[in-house]
């Protein structure tokens, strides 16, 4: 072994050893997946509404997804290590929180992908009209809402992302309501399965992202639930 | 209720209270010192008679290697034996011969692994999990079998690890025959001798002294010895936990040097290789990764004789570092003849493989083998050899 390799490994050993806070390592890998996950969103409604089949794009996004499956797991095997070690009780409701977010933004992850999947169904170019733009402006607000749960969920911000909840409830809502519409159009059916499905992809972010907002708001056993009698519940707890 | 899930990493343990549990640890580490001077003046007092049969029967080396299974896995920490020991062998005046001592220090190593064995037992509900733990769990076991079944035998035609431990030891004490000279002894004894004093007002009899010497100084090791392992572990809470972490995805070698380090850092295998079980079971670290991380803890144990050889004193001094240095060199005698070659690292692997499979199919049959292996067979065995 040559005499650099020793000292890296030496180095390495010696960074094993010393004291890192678990936990903040475990935010900051979720607060990276977390930033993967939303750039991944962008680009994949990018693609979708450009419908352009750009390999290298493509390829991009499926990296990315890739990154954001290994930081679920791995921040699973520090939340196991974690309670194994520390047996702190203390940390067990973070611990499991994580363990529940890290699914609904690895799925996030998913949904993006799928988007720009969507692609894959034909050449044709979405058809231009109303629908479309409602789609848009959804689009606009899933990705603003996302951008900002993202900073509220890092710091813990219990007003911020009431109000984020609250305004996600209606970008549901405009989801399933758009994809009603599209069911009663007269679009084509290869246009009408793209819109819908899109919408039914943001859809399914946007409800990610309230799992992810309910994590600040909630305790534990009620993540996931977001509903307005949850949420007058969990603030009128206070 | 009604609290968010969500919260802030919580605060570290103050500076004050690190340094609290640091003069704590050396406080800590003086009594266990104590207990092992003590051991050898308790010995001295004993006189020969009351020693002499414990002394023939241990002069069977089946019988040590019983002893060492047997008492280490009722005190659950070679820790304790193998201090005791070092006390034993080092003492002024009957003290346990070297010869009798090696093959206790190999049964003490295996009657250590009983320890995370136990623990994995917990994970029994759930079938497939105690598999994985109970395979984890029981590679350190039969490590140490295998580390047993060839080295004893080998040690007993050769003394190879008697002849090079005494040739190590030579060096501490210099060349040309000076002797060995504990360079903190004499603080040791200042400790010491009031005890002394206060059990002599006890009890008028030499020989009740002398138990009482005896039973309190192992009482200080064992007290001592767990509540160092219990504030390290609190102490070191997070470097252990970032050293398990890294290691996960680490070479076996990174594996065998955090396995090591943690157990020195804890001052216990037990624990150490009991950190694995929970890992195993869940699945985050496989029998082949764990394995290299509780042979570098089987080395990292060592550690704990070698510091209770630094409170001896006496004539026999040397024979103290000597049986310590036994230990340690049996270790990695042991992790360099079976973890290298892949046929033999594979057969202990094996043996807990199938075992587990046994197990998990067999609650019972888990059961019957941490009481059969640990205290009904050794405490057969010692009876029909008694």
């Amino acid at each position: 072994m040559a005499c650099g390799e020793k000292g890296a490994m030496l180095r390495e050993l010696i960074n094993l050893f010393r004291s890192g806070e678990p936990l903040q390592a475990m935010c900051e890998n979720f607060a990276k997946m977390l930033g993967l996950s939303l750039e991944l969103v962008k680009k994949g409604g990018e693609v979708f509404f450009a419908q352009s089949a750009e390999e290298e794009k493509r390829r991009a996004i499926q990296r990315q997804d890739v990154e954001v499956n290994k930081l679920e797991r791995k921040i699973r095997k520090q939340v196991v290590v974690h309670l194994s070690v520390s047996a702190n009780a203390v940390d067990l409701p973070y611990c499991l929180v994580l363990m529940s977010l890290v699914k609904d933004v690895e799925r996030i992850g998913d949904y993006a992908k799928d988007l720009a999947a969507l692609v894959d169904l034909g050449a044709a170019p979405l058809p231009e009209g109303e629908l479309l733009q409602e789609l848009q402006a959804l689009r606009q607000q899933i990705e603003r809402d996302f951008d900002v749960a993202c900073r509220v969920f890092n710091t813990c911000d219990r007003e911020g992302a009431v109000a984020l909840i609250r305004q996600g409830r209606e970008a549901l809502e405009g989801c399933e309501r758009l994809i009603r519409e599209i069911a009663h159009s007269s679009l084509e059916p290869g246009a009408a399965v793209k819109l819908a499905l899109a919408a039914r992809f943001y859809q399914r972010i946007a409800g990610h992202v309230l799992n992810l907002l309910s994590g600040v708001v909630m305790p534990l056993h009620r993540l996931d639930y977001y509903d307005e009698k949850d949420i007058e519940q969990a603030t009128g707890r206070q | 209720m009604g609290e968010p899930a969500t919260r802030p990493p919580h605060a570290l343990e103050t500076r004050w209270q690190i340094a609290r549990r640091a003069v704590l640890l050396l406080v800590l580490l003086y009594v266990f010192l104590m207990g092992v001077n003590g051991l050898g003046g308790g010995l001295r007092l004993l006189g020969g008679g009351l020693l002499d049969s414990f002394f023939h029967a241990t002069s069977n080396p089946f019988l040590g290697l019983i002893v060492g299974i047997l008492g280490t896995s009722l005190v659950q920490s070679s820790s304790v034996t193998t201090s005791l020991i070092v006390g034993m062998v080092a003492a002024p005046e009957n003290a346990l011969p070297l010869a009798n001592a090696v093959p206790m220090i190999m049964g003490a190593n295996i009657g250590t692994t009983v320890t995370n064995t136990m623990v994995s037992l917990a994970h029994m509900r759930q079938r497939e999990e105690f598999r994985r733990a109970f395979a984890v769990a029981t590679c350190h076991d039969f490590f140490n079998f295998l580390a047993v079944v060839l080295l004893l035998p080998l040690e007993l035609a050769f003394g190879f690890l008697q002849h090079s431990a005494e040739a190590v030891a030579g060096l501490f004490a210099g060349a040309g025959g000076w002797a060995y000279h504990s360079p903190i002894e004499r603080a040791v004894r200042a400790g010491v001798e009031p005890v002394q004093a206060a059990l002599s007002l006890l009890s008028g009899s030499r020989q009740v002294q002398a138990v009482l010497l005896v039973v309190s100084s192992a009482a200080m090791i064992y007290a001592a010895l767990v509540l160092i392992v219990r504030n390290m572990r609190r102490l070191l809470r997070r470097q252990v936990e970032g050293a398990v972490q890294g290691a996960l995805g680490g070479s076996p070698l990174v594996s065998m040097l955090v396995g090591l380090g943690v157990t020195v850092m804890v001052q216990s295998s037990s624990i150490a290789t009991s950190l694995l079980v929970p890992l195993g079971a869940a699945g985050v670290i496989s029998l082949a990764q764990a394995f290299p991380a509780t042979i570098g803890a089987n080395i990292g144990t060592t550690v704990t004789a070698l510091i209770a050889a630094l409170a001896v004193s006496g004539p026999r001094a040397q024979e103290g570092v000597t049986i310590a240095l036994v230990h340690l060199l049996f270790n990695l005698a042991g992790a360099v003849l079976i973890y290298p070659l892949k046929p033999v690292r594979n057969i202990p692997l094996f043996f807990a493989k199938r075992l587990a499979e046994v197990a998990a199919r067999s609650r019972l049959a888990a059961l019957a083998y941490v009481v059969g292996a640990f205290y009904l067979l050794p405490g057969i065995l010692a009876w029909l050899n008694r």
